[in-house]
């Protein structure tokens, strides 16, 4: 999922223009687990996860949200879809602008918000508790 | 001269050059045209996750995925190791050059080079991964793709964004 909304028309130029893109398939590539457990250390989550280094190999930001926060993973929630752009904005760098980050986010929330499931509705009975009505 | 004379006395004698020269134009047309998008989007994944591209062509009544899938021996391999696109009906048979009336694959490198083509007999049971298994991709390292974007990265000014995923 992350890997098509990367490639949209839209996005594609701006994130090719800020970040070298590495897809790691931890099941197939040679030491891709290793790799992953390696950058990865002890922080939760499953996959997919991601994290963005720098040229030397020092992290940025990884997909664990902060504070303390689990993997977002293929984001969509909203929380999820806020934490990618927080991450994209740490690492942009000089090439990618303020615009650049907002067509990201822009076209993050339209490809995200079909993608979300409603919320469940309210119990009747926690509603009436929350309306005060006992 | 004589030549130029010969020719415009007799129309008719420069046809077949003609002929000749419009087919190879239309058929370096054909070459040229690009992929469906269906393809390629396989092929794209495909160069981007190190596997093939495993087109099943099928005719209207039969459906090759769904008989792959079946195959215990190997539908987990084909997840791990193809991007699967299917073509169904005569045209796509004929655009495919494929020879049977029955169901067939064929597989394709990410950049379109054909590599083997398989009939639905010779995907059944336990003969099919023996067969396909020459033509997975060999492994990348993950490591050696993180040294070569680490030196991409230092050459354009760019940051690294690596993605880990698993095919399951």
């Amino acid at each position: 999922m992350l890997e098509e909304f990367l490639g949209l028309e839209a996005v594609a130029p701006i994130y090719n223009k800020g970040w070298v893109d590495v897809m790691v398939d931890v099941d197939r590539d040679t030491n891709g687990k290793a790799l992953n457990e390696r950058l990865k250390a002890k922080r939760r989550g499953g996959l997919p996860w991601s994290v963005i280094l720098d040229a030397d190999g020092t992290e940025i930001v990884s997909a664990n949200a902060e504070p303390g926060g689990g993997n977002i993973g293929a984001p969509v929630k909203v929380e999820e879809c806020a934490w990618f752009v927080e991450m994209m904005k740490r690492s942009a760098g000089d090439k990618v602008t303020a615009a650049d980050l907002k067509v990201i986010a822009d076209a993050l929330e339209a490809y995200a918000s079909p993608r979300r499931r409603p919320r469940r509705p309210v119990a009747p009975v926690k509603q009436r508790r929350a309306n005060g009505d006992g | 001269m004589v030549t130029l004379k010969v020719a415009m006395n007799k129309p008719l004698s420069l046809m077949p050059v003609a002929l000749l020269l419009f087919s190879g134009v239309t058929f370096a047309q054909k070459q040229k045209a690009p992929p469906a998008p269906d393809l390629a989007k396989a092929q794209a994944r495909a160069e981007m996750h190190n596997k093939r591209v495993l087109v099943l062509l099928n005719p209207a009544d039969e459906d090759l995925a769904a008989a792959l899938k079946r195959n215990r021996s190997l539908s987990r391999k084909l997840r791990y190791e193809f991007e699967t696109v299917s073509f169904r009906g005569a045209d796509a048979l004929k655009k495919w050059r494929w020879q049977s009336d029955a169901s067939g694959a064929v597989v394709l490198a990410a950049d379109g080079k054909e590599l083997g083509r398989f009939t639905h007999e010779q995907l059944v049971g336990d003969k099919a991964l023996p067969l396909l298994e020459p033509l997975f991709c060999k492994p990348v390292d993950a490591k050696e793709k993180l040294a070569a974007a680490m030196v991409e990265a230092k050459k354009t000014g760019r940051n690294i964004f690596i993605r880990f995923d698993a095919p399951w």
